[in-house]
């Protein structure tokens, strides 16, 4: 094995001569990422005041909020165009016009997508790349002690409308719009939302139903299955038609035709006068528990045993297991998770017992159920997290995010915090506790590759989180020889902020292909005033 | 086993007729010899009795006349556990035959985990049902390991 030169010059040559051993081709033509940095920094960029989201994943827009959140704002990122006439141009400064935000971006359009008492979800946006496609969501304000009326979910909040805007980012025509009324979507991060291709999940937390959209071409929403009160679509149909003959039977009765519809052996649940009957998913999932403990005991009397303790003892546990969150795996499985109604909508569900499934929708069965402590889920996340993420096949670049699965020091960083945890299954909680994943939550820009670059993972990464914010610069050092440090990103005033005590927080928008980043922090200034003060910087290679 | 004495009467077609002048000798030896050999007796032994014979394959000389004494083309019993003939396609048009294409699997490597783990659940414990031993408890984590 020969030693291979760092010099781009010599990495250029080499590429004209060698060709990378199979399967390698991104990553050698992305090991010229690590000569190609954006170590120069212009701060405290003079920019419009709008709120920036991120660029899409393949870099061709940057889409923005304005600062009332009615409106959408996209821009082109371009390179600076100027030219240098003196001889020895790398030692002068960038002229003044250079420096400005509107030599980086191009203002593409400004599209209205709020009405007067809605506002944008200014964490939510979806991208399909195919299409060059956005997605977006409007929505009303929140109503938080809403009356579970019409089969909602008591403790759940409400709100009043949701829409769901399909817009064409070449020119900002809205394509179709999708609405939701006094219903609740988890719409921060993405949370409530998962697109797989052309398919889009909307888990309604309210109502308990994962509604299965497809994107067409055409740029139509077109609605293809609602998972929850029913799981095939002929369920309904089939349950009104016997509706007459059920109302007059026994409530025993009654669940016994249902318990013979769905195929499985569903054994009679305890009769409990005055509850309508449990959703199709949730039969599904007390079913498929049952058959399980069922068939791990071959004598009866300990069968009997068995499911007495550990299922009908905690029956009404299980009943009460609403959906929090739902990703697709492929086009055909999803992986729901189950939880308590106190962690659905809170900040903090660590301390929620949760459950993991892995639902078919084409066989409408559950392939596999486990409590997100669970060893073999846990094996799982380890071995294959990269197809948790579920990218879609027919983008590339997305397929080479850099977790522990992929890459080696990524795995080593893993491997060391289970050393160091003091117990072992509340490392494994809290990791699987990160599933399902929320859509289209990490950068593919080549920095955040952990083979070619080590960073602080604290204060910046490839997932669009805000990070605590300190005045050091962040330091990317490279993984290969020669171990230096390679460029330095630098949120808030190059001389540091005047008040050190104030919290600041700052989030990294990376261009996925160029040598692009913009960095914004933000000071809160608790004392009145209560202002917040943001400062972008621009960092690229000049 | 009784050896076929046409076989061994042709003469071996790429070669001079000077060159293998014992074939004609051995062959009119072998045609006279019908050997009712049972399975279990040693090849190697018939073989000898055999010596010099040629290379079954069309007659062919071999460098040792102990190499391809095992083969045994008569034998209508192992046809059957030979290869099927490989297709060669002689134009563009015609589809391989089902087996002999190779596919990208659909399902992705993790969801091919997670059911094989679902299978490996059901399938020991319907060993275990044919066999009507009670067990008393499972070693492995299972659904029963979910707790409030």
């Amino acid at each position: 094995m020969f030693f291979k030169s760092s010099n781009i010059t010599a990495r250029i040559f080499d590429r004209q001569i060698c060709t990378p051993a199979p399967g390698t081709s991104v990553h050698y033509a992305r090991k010229f990422y690590e000569n190609l940095v954006p170590s120069y920094t212009v701060y405290e960029v003079e920019c419009p005041d709008h709120s920036f989201r991120k660029f899409t994943d393949d870099g061709q827009y940057l889409i923005s909020f304005s600062r009332n959140l009615q409106e959408l704002i996209v821009y082109r990122p371009r390179w600076l165009s100027f030219s240098c006439k003196d001889e020895d141009c790398d030692n002068h400064d960038l002229p003044l016009k250079a420096k400005r935000f509107e030599s980086f971006f191009t203002q593409l359009y400004c599209v209205p997508l709020a009405s007067c008492n809605e506002l944008i979800c200014k964490d939510f946006f979806l991208y399909m790349e195919s299409n060059k496609f956005g997605l977006f969501a409007t929505s009303t304000a929140q109503v938080h002690d809403a009356l579970a009326v019409g089969g909602a979910v008591q403790g759940v909040p409400s709100i009043e409308k949701i829409t769901f805007h399909l817009l064409r980012l070449e020119d900002g025509f809205v394509l179709d719009e999708k609405v939701f009324c006094n219903d609740f979507v988890n719409l921060a991060h993405n949370m409530g939302v998962f697109l797989y291709d052309d398919l889009l999940a909307i888990v309604s937390l309210r109502y308990q139903i994962i509604h299965i959209l497809q994107i067409r071409d055409s740029g139509n929403l077109v609605h293809v299955r609602a998972i929850g009160e029913f799981c095939r679509e002929d369920d309904e149909l089939f349950l009104n038609s016997n509706a007459q003959g059920m109302a007059l039977s026994d409530k025993n009765k009654q669940q016994q035709l249902l318990g013979n519809h769905i195929d499985n052996n569903i054994h009679q649940a305890q009769p409990n006068p005055g509850n309508s009957f449990l959703s199709g998913i949730k039969q599904r999932l007390l079913s498929f528990m049952f058959r399980g403990l069922w068939n791990e005991e071959t004598d009866d009397t300990l069968r009997v045993q068995k499911i007495r303790q550990k299922f009908y003892f905690h029956f009404q546990d299980y009943c009460d297991l609403i959906i929090w969150k739902v990703q697709f795996l492929d086009r055909h499985h999803l992986l729901i998770k189950f939880g308590s109604v106190d962690g659905g909508v809170s900040r903090h569900a660590d301390t929620h017992p949760a459950f993991v499934a892995v639902y078919n929708m084409d066989t409408t069965e559950i392939v596999s159920f486990y409590q997100n402590s669970a060893d073999e889920l846990y094996m799982l996340f380890e071995q294959f997290c990269d197809h948790f993420y579920a990218t879609s096949r027919n983008s590339m670049h997305m397929n080479f995010i850099s977790s522990h699965s992929n890459n080696i020091h990524a795995l080593e960083q893993l491997r060391s915090i289970k050393d160091k945890a003091s117990s072992s299954s509340q490392f494994m909680k809290k990791m699987l506790s990160s599933l399902p994943f929320s859509c289209q939550s990490l950068s593919p820009s080549p920095y955040f590759d952990q083979s070619l670059f080590r960073f602080d993972d604290k204060l910046i990464s490839a997932t669009d989180r805000h990070k605590q914010s300190t005045d050091h610069p962040i330091k990317f050092i490279l993984r290969r020889h020669p171990y230096s440090l390679r460029f330095k990103i630098k949120p808030g005033p190059e001389a540091g902020s005047m008040d050190g005590r104030a919290k600041k927080i700052s989030w990294f928008l990376f261009h996925p292909v160029l040598p692009l980043a913009l960095s914004v922090q933000q000071t809160l200034i608790m004392q009145p005033p209560l202002v917040n003060i943001s400062v972008v910087n621009i960092h690229f290679r000049r | 086993m009784v050896v076929p004495s046409t076989f061994y009467s042709q003469q071996p077609p790429f070669c001079a007729h000077n060159q293998f002048h014992h074939i004609p000798e051995r062959s009119q030896l072998i045609s006279q010899i019908t050997l009712p050999i049972s399975h279990s007796s040693n090849f190697l032994e018939v073989c000898c009795s055999l010596c010099l014979m040629d290379s079954v394959l069309g007659n062919w000389p071999s460098y040792d006349p102990h190499n391809f004494s095992q083969l045994r083309t008569s034998d209508p019993s192992r046809s059957s556990k030979m290869a099927p003939a490989t297709y060669h396609s002689i134009h563009n048009r015609d589809v391989p035959p089902a087996d002999q294409v190779i596919n990208t699997e659909h399902k992705n490597i993790l969801l091919r985990e997670i059911y094989r783990r679902a299978e490996e659940k059901l399938t020991p414990k319907r060993a275990a049902s044919d066999n009507l031993i009670p067990e008393h408890g499972s070693k492995q984590p299972r659904v029963s390991t979910l707790s409030f």
